[in-house]
């Protein structure tokens, strides 16, 4: 009750300054310190990080991303882990972790989708170098680039093997959450990726409490999970992987002849080295192809599932987005459901927009997020299915072989493979002697 | 297939190409010119000046949502004075709580939540306020009372001290009156009223 007397009381008093036909500006007359010959205090703000600065930090990436490629080329890993130190301090701890290439898919998809999106120079060069990277040598910027990989390189004191059924499972979440930044970004709603990054408030040492307690189990998770945002979270991952794919002077364990010891799988805390496959036995070949029959026929399953999951989706998503919120305010304030005007509605009000052009906008928004939502839900049935046709698809391989997309070139396994412990040795030796 | 002229894995590296390398070669190629491209396209329209996010007071409405959503804690929006435009009355409604009739500097009179807006005697009658940027949590709640019942000299804006600068401002995507505008980050301030001789220096 109290509330409603002080807003009729705010709302009369607000009449009579109307009536009184006073702008905001001059309701009261200016002071002239007659008295006291006070003059106005002299503020000083500060000015914008000048714009060569982001610049500089392109030169950085840049520079930091040649450095580890040379470092992986020398096989040292510690002059990776020194890089990635470093990486930590100045794009994490200096730079506050922005900008992120990890936060900029968000700012390219919103760019490519809305023409009148101003992306900044910067965002993009930070989206693409390292994907450029990844095409030719693979992750080397998640090596010792990535502030946020490299402090969970930094941090892992304990590896912890993940069962390989819960790994697989978990390694969807990048597609997943990738599809749906995309679609929330695309759509100008909320970019999330920034939103809950874990390691960010660590950098920036402030955060609100949610973004702080994520922050800590991430933290203490890394301890003993080797990247765990990298490998199940990171949606930029997805892309990165896919380049590093097709990477042509990715590292390998050893240039040497495999001896298949299998101690490089054992020091890979990363699950990224392929064992060597057999050739199957003519029972194993039968079920195989028995499975693979089973699974292409379930993949337009999928792909349906997922279209019908993301069209139901759609509706709670477009949530998210503030157009669509006002609407939706607007038409229940409407409908006398709502007791009082929300924020969102009385600033539409003061903006002085039409009603029918909100619910036109709105209603454009919404067919928008059933067409994404769709769409990426059948595009992650789609790659679901086709994973599972994969697993039964035997990969002729006889020795170990790090998996180009899932790794990260940290260079641990180098140190592991007794063949190439030898040959650095004897080019060693040759060096002295020569 | 030349399995056997394949040298740990790095196929191709010795003997003539596999059909495996040729096709991971088509793939590179195909990938680098669409990232590429996205890129240049990107690039074209994005222009060398730096930005930065700044609120038009214009068409803030006041919402309270800068306190809340910024990424940095507490916000980087604070509020400014034009003390130009203040009208330094005794009974300022940015300072005190609708209802307050003993003007004096008690808390529980104060309407701003942190204690950040400080009132200082000049001379009868007037009274100078001015704001602790570092208690100032961007509320809005002085500004809202200023511009409702006086000179509107209160005002936000994100302060260049505090903010990082993100690729994509969070406050942006939540304010209801889509008053965040990026601004050229050699002028990052939208400065309210009638703009001084004391023109923000070089810090």
């Amino acid at each position: 009750m109290a509330t409603v007397i002080k807003k009729l009381f705010f709302a009369a008093m607000a009449m009579f300054i109307i009536l009184s036909d006073a702008t905001a500006a001059d309701r009261f007359p200016r002071p002239d310190f007659n008295e006291t010959k006070h003059t106005y205090p002299v503020v000083q703000h500060v000015q914008a990080r000048p714009v060569v600065f982001e610049y500089v930090d392109t030169a950085v990436l840049l520079a930091c991303l040649i450095l580890a490629v040379l470092a992986l080329k020398s096989r040292s890993r510690r002059w990776l882990s020194l890089l990635a130190v470093f990486s930590v301090i100045y794009f994490g701890f200096y730079r506050k972790g922005c900008v992120c290439p990890v936060g900029s898919l968000q700012n390219m998809a919103q760019g490519i989708c809305q023409s009148d999106f101003f992306v900044p120079a910067v965002v993009v060069l930070f989206f693409t170098i390292p994907l450029i990277f990844a095409l030719f040598f693979g992750r080397v910027f998640c090596a010792a680039v990535c502030p946020l990989g490299s402090l969970q390189e930094t941090v892992l004191v304990r590896p912890v093997r993940i069962p390989a059924w819960l790994e697989k499972p978990l390694r969807f979440i990048p597609l997943a959450y990738l599809l749906l930044a995309v679609l929330l970004a695309a759509t100008g709603s909320a970019y999330i990726i920034c939103q809950f990054d874990p390691f960010i408030s660590l950098f920036r040492l402030n955060g609100v409490f949610n973004i702080l307690v994520l922050s800590g189990c991430f933290i203490g998770l890394s301890l003993f999970i080797g990247r765990p945002y990298c490998r199940f979270i990171c949606p930029y991952s997805v892309l990165l992987n896919l380049c590093s794919k097709f990477s042509g002077w990715h590292t390998s364990i050893t240039p040497d002849k495999c001896v298949k010891c299998g101690l490089c799988k054992n020091a890979c805390p990363y699950g990224a080295i392929t064992v060597p496959e057999k050739a199957d036995s003519e029972s194993d070949a039968s079920s195989r192809k028995r499975r693979l029959k089973i699974f292409l026929m379930i993949l337009p399953v999928l792909i349906l599932l997922g279209i019908w999951g993301g069209y139901l989706s759609a509706a709670p998503l477009s949530g998210l987005n503030k157009t669509v919120q006002t609407a939706d305010a607007l038409r229940s304030l409407q409908k006398d459901k709502g007791p009082w005007e929300s924020d969102l509605v009385a600033a539409f009000r003061q903006l002085g927009a039409m009603d029918s052009d909100l619910y036109a906008r709105a209603d454009s928004i919404r067919r928008q997020f059933a067409i994404g939502a769709s769409a990426a839900g059948g595009f992650l049935g789609l790659i679901l299915g086709l994973q599972l046709v994969g697993m039964n698809i035997r990969r002729k391989q006889d020795e170990y072989l790090p998996d180009r997309g899932l790794c990260f070139s940290c260079g641990r396994c180098h140190s592991y493979c007794p063949r190439e412990q030898l040959r650095l040795k004897k080019l060693k030796e040759e060096k002295n002697a020569g | 297939m030349a399995d056997t002229e394949k040298v740990n894995g790095k196929d191709g590296v010795a003997g003539p190409m596999t059909r495996r390398e040729a096709v991971r070669k088509a793939v590179a190629a195909f990938l680098f010119l669409a990232v590429g491209g996205g890129a240049l396209a990107l690039l074209g329209r994005s222009g060398k000046k730096g930005t930065v996010w700044q609120i038009d007071p214009a068409k803030c409405v006041q919402c309270g949502r800068c306190a809340t959503q910024c990424v940095v804690s507490p916000s980087a929006v604070k509020c400014f004075h034009a003390f130009n435009v203040c009208g330094y009355c005794d009974l300022c409604f940015a300072y005190f709580k609708p209802g307050t009739l003993e003007f004096d500097t008690t808390a529980e009179k104060q309407l701003c939540p942190t204690n950040a807006l400080i009132r200082k005697f000049i001379e009868q009658p007037y009274f100078e306020y001015t704001v602790d940027k570092d208690k100032c949590v961007g509320c809005s709640r002085c500004v809202k009372g200023c511009q409702t019942f006086g000179n509107g000299s209160l005002y936000l804006q994100v302060d260049q001290a505090y903010c990082v600068n993100c690729n994509e401002c969070s406050i942006a995507k939540a304010c209801p009156a889509n008053a965040f505008v990026r601004v050229p980050s050699d002028k990052p301030y939208l400065f309210k009223g009638l703009q001084p001789k004391e023109e923000p220096k070089e810090t």
